[in-house]
């Protein structure tokens, strides 16, 4: 399935829609029905949905050009892993360059610390992001 | 004829816009971006770059390649990937002008009313 078609990625940004909307609403209703257990399954269900499916539609496209020789103290398979769930090739990409700074790339140490003060703020970023954007609030990107 | 529309450019994007058109025409890495904002009062962030560059290179507004040759720092065994290099498209010119000529006008009509 070429999951770069703009057909599908029409379609999976509909669903994506449904997803958020649905989620919402479900959080709403738990919420003045007070029930706790609700709240936290159906936000559950909806990050679990918008992982797996960033996973899914990219699985094909984290492939770099050559195979780097040693990574001070980064795990590759998880940060690989963490950027498909994000769905950024980009900031995997950029991440991996940036070790290769030698300041950053000088020590296990150093190359940790620029991983998570990067990972984090991606992620909520990332995270925002989607959702205005599915919520049609593009332009307070 | 239908006119296509200039992106309007956010903060951030404005920030990378600007880096790149005073760099050209070499292009910039991500980090170096970063770096070069941290001068200024506007700064961009490690965890926002890359994201921000791919949304752009969506809009059309920068173009990417992979760096040709390692930089000269770079040793035999050192660890090495080649580093994703950016630079701005006329789109994204004409966006960053566009969007300096609008903040242009905002004393004028402040005073002027």
């Amino acid at each position: 399935m070429d999951m770069t078609s703009p057909r599908l990625e029409q379609a999976l940004e509909t669903l994506d829609r449904g997803v958020l909307l649905f989620a919402l609403g479900g959080m709403i209703f738990n919420g003045i029905e007070t029930s706790l257990a609700g709240l936290l399954l159906t936000a559950a269900a909806a990050i679990l949905y918008g992982l797996v499916r960033n996973r899914i539609t990219n699985l094909d496209h984290f492939k770099l050009g050559t195979t780097p020789p040693s990574l001070p103290g980064v795990d590759l398979a998880r940060l690989m892993l963490v950027c498909q769930w994000l769905g950024s090739q980009r900031l995997f990409e950029g991440l991996l360059g940036d070790l290769v700074d030698p300041e950053i790339g000088r020590t296990r140490a150093t190359a940790q610390r620029h991983l998570r003060e990067a990972l984090w703020p991606a992620i909520w970023n990332r995270v925002w992001k989607t959702v205005l954007a599915r919520l049609w609030l593009d332009r307070f990107l | 004829m239908k006119k296509t529309a200039t992106p309007k450019l956010s903060l951030n994007e404005a920030i990378i816009a600007h880096l790149l058109r005073q760099s050209s025409p070499d292009p910039l890495f991500g980090l170096e971006l970063v770096r070069r904002s941290s001068t200024g009062k506007l700064q961009l962030k490690k965890g926002t770059i890359y994201v921000t560059l791919e949304r752009m290179e969506k809009k059309g507004l920068v173009l990417s390649e992979l760096e040709t040759s390692p930089p000269p720092h770079i040793k035999e065994g050192d660890f090495y990937i080649p580093r994703r290099m950016y630079r701005l498209t006329p789109l994204g010119e004409q966006a960053l002008a566009g969007l300096e000529e609008a903040v242009a006008q905002i004393p004028g009509f402040l005073v002027g009313s």
